[in-house]
């Protein structure tokens, strides 16, 4: 992981400083609304629905122990117990008062955080492949460079005030697992024909009220010009992105307006000019960053009993045994694997964890991992570096939190915004509609039949429970002051992303749940051998889920 | 029953967040019960107090809500007048003994996929 220096650690501490003084002049008068508004964002607080919400950025989705506990010690001292986990890694805390905020700000510095850039029309928090590091399919451990971005990001002076938000994601799975189609920019690490590992660049991809997938705008593009190149998009972006309407700021209409081809020369151009400068980054000061991430020294296991110990259980325990098959992933180390633990159950928001969990995963990520945490684009907590002969009592202490079950991957995995319950832009309720659809399928065995299904629910049109890349998509809208419900279908977070199709007029929250059903149930007659929903929706196209959603 | 034209007139308190509404006498609470309905003849000195006590930084976010049998009745109103959610968020408190998981799972369960223990 990465570890703080002290440039770090008086960076963060004067950033609280700083805003502890612009909250007392907001508080005395001295500030008013309107001045002190971008000042909270650029420190990751909202205005929302009940409270101020607070967002805390998690660089790459990766935390250590010590921070988890840090966060559930914040949840329980100034909000009400209780933190969501978000699309883009990130922790929000609903009930903030703004007067805590500073304290708060110097607690997180105090473990390594801070709240810098969650918000405002900046480079955001860059996120990643929450098995970074410990995937068997990576290339190389993609955290170095999410490092090296942030680094080269955070308060960058030209890009503190860019037409909108702008968003990056790095992976180096050969499964895309950021999202990285969905991003201003996707940077996926690939091998060229010469052996050499650089990025292939996506540009333009985003959700809200215009989805569209990324672009690719270099096919490879050489580690060492990373920056440079990042920079001159940024800059074209900067500079030719519209300011005029909200709706039409963000970079992937400025692509689209261009055309790839035109914006592609346009960032050529000015990267002619700053490429081989300053801008690079010199070779001592990326390994310098990258050996932060080298590959963890972990040990064989030699005593294999474990084998036909969880052999013998998975046959006899059925709830470890569609655990292990759902929520345990493969591990470049054989002897090793990586953990996913739900947030998604009856009766929990997705992506919600109270105190007490967060405190209690920690604690298993110390005893039976390497004492660190991801968070997951899906909304769940993943403990990577786990040895596999831990798994049984790992299993056991999660099922003692209720944390077993919610199959990841599965059509109870559920990634939900938190909605008209919290959210001062949303239309409509997302998170009781995920708990309903979460009680229709309430059968382990059937979820498992079912198989692959991605469902997303988003609580407006800005899209942040990403429906648009969703298997099964629903978008809430308030139709004549009620809360109505859009169902899309077809669309694809990761390698093959695509956007959802709209499949006609929405539908009542009480309708929707056997609306779910009766697409899943067409699924279910219509599938050939080992169709994934996504395979039989490619092969039968809409239609026949259309005709059953309106029959 | 209200006419077309009547509001409450609501905001949340700056140094907290907390939901507000606005009473009869022109103070603020954060019980929607005792907010205020103002009529036309009263919404404009209701308006001119809302805007004295932001430009006194007591409160942030002052909108009014018509009270048309809709509007304060949308979800948005409710949710507010709730304060709170209409789930139930995670409670903070250590789970005591082991759980039932019968709840999460089927008696038959079926494999859909598999991980390998131990790799050749």
């Amino acid at each position: 992981m990465y570890r703080y220096d002290q440039l770090d650690h008086a960076f963060v501490k004067a950033r609280a400083a700083q805003f502890r003084n612009q909250v007392e002049r907001r508080l005395a008068g001295a500030l008013s609304e309107d001045e002190f508004k971008p000042l909270r964002l650029q420190n990751g607080l909202y205005l929302q629905l009940h409270a101020y919400m607070l967002r805390v950025a998690i660089p790459y989705g990766v935390l250590s122990a010590q921070q988890l506990r840090g966060l559930a010690g914040i949840a329980r001292d100034f909000d009400r117990g209780f933190g969501h986990f978000t699309t883009r890694q990130n922790i929000q805390f609903n009930w903030i008062k703004l007067v805590e905020t500073p304290d708060i700000l110097d607690r997180l510095a105090s473990f390594d955080m801070h709240a810098i850039q969650t918000s405002g029309n900046c480079i955001r928090n860059v996120t990643s492949d929450p098995l970074a590091g410990a995937a068997a399919d990576e290339l190389e451990d993609p955290r170095g460079w999410c490092e090296i971005i942030r680094q080269w990001s955070t308060l960058h002076p030209e890009f503190a005030f860019l037409p909108r938000k702008f968003k990056i994601a790095v992976s180096a799975g050969i499964d895309d697992r950021a999202a990285t189609g969905f991003h201003d920019i996707g940077l996926r690490m690939v091998k060229n024909k010469d052996g050499q590992i650089g990025f292939r660049v996506l540009v333009g991809g985003g959700q809200g009220r215009t989805p569209r997938v990324a672009q690719q705008i270099a096919t490879f593009l050489p580690k060492r010009h990373l920056l440079s190149y990042l920079e001159a998009i940024l800059r074209v972006y900067n500079q030719a992105g519209r300011r005029d309407n909200i709706y039409k700021a963000r970079i992937k209409i400025l692509v689209e307006a261009m055309g790839i081809d035109a914006f592609r020369d346009a960032v050529e151009a000015e990267w002619n000019k700053i490429r081989e400068s300053a801008v690079e980054l010199p070779d001592s000061e990326r390994d310098r960053i990258v050996g932060y991430f080298a590959p963890i020294d972990l040990p064989i296991i030699t005593d294999s009993d474990y084998v036909h110990d969880i052999s013998t259980r998975r046959q006899n325990d059925r709830a470890f045994d569609l655990w292990m098959a759902r929520n345990i992933h493969a591990h470049w180390h054989p002897d090793y694997c990586s953990v996913t633990i739900s947030l998604k159950a009856i009766d929990r928001p997705p992506g919600d964890a109270s105190a007490h969990e967060m405190e209690a995963i920690a604690d298993i990520a110390e005893a039976f991992g390497q004492g660190e945490i991801r968070v997951t684009y899906e909304q769940n907590l993943i403990i990577p570096h786990m040895a596999k002969q831990h798994l049984p009592a790992v299993f056991n202490r999660l099922a003692k939190l209720g944390l077993a079950g919610g199959e990841a991957g599965l059509i109870g995995d559920m990634i939900a915004c938190p909605g008209l319950d919290y959210c001062n832009l949303a239309n409509a309720r997302s998170l009781p509609l995920a708990d309903k659809i979460f009680r229709r399928f309430d059968d382990a065995d059937r979820r498992a039949d079912i198989g692959a299904l991605r469902l997303n629910i988003s609580g407006c049109i800005n899209a942040c429970g990403h429906h648009h890349a969703a298997d099964i998509g629903i978008l809430g809208v308030n139709k004549k002051g009620v809360e109505h419900y859009q169902i899309t279908l077809g669309g694809q977070a990761g390698e093959a992303a695509a956007v959802g199709t709209i499949m006609g007029p929405s539908f009542e929250e009480a309708d929707v749940p056997a609306a779910i059903e009766r697409i899943v149930d067409t699924y279910m007659d219509l599938r050939q051998d080992n169709e994934t929903f996504a395979d039989s929706l490619t092969r039968l196209g809409t239609a026949p889920f259309k005709e059953s959603l309106y029959a | 029953m209200p006419k077309t034209d009547d509001i409450i007139l609501t905001a949340n308190r700056l140094e907290d967040g907390v939901v507000l509404w606005m009473t009869g006498k022109l103070d603020w609470t954060a019980d929607r019960s005792r907010a205020a309905i103002f009529d036309a003849d009263n919404a404009q000195s209701a308006h001119a107090r809302a805007e004295q006590d932001a430009a006194a930084n007591r409160i942030v976010s002052v909108y009014a809500v018509a009270v048309n049998g809709k509007a304060d009745q949308s979800a948005r109103e409710m949710i507010r007048a709730a304060k709170g959610p209409s789930i139930i968020p995670p409670a903070d408190k250590p789970a005591c003994g082991s759980i039932s998981l019968d709840r999460y799972f089927h008696p038959v369960m079926r494999r859909t996929s598999d991980v390998s223990l131990r790799s050749a």
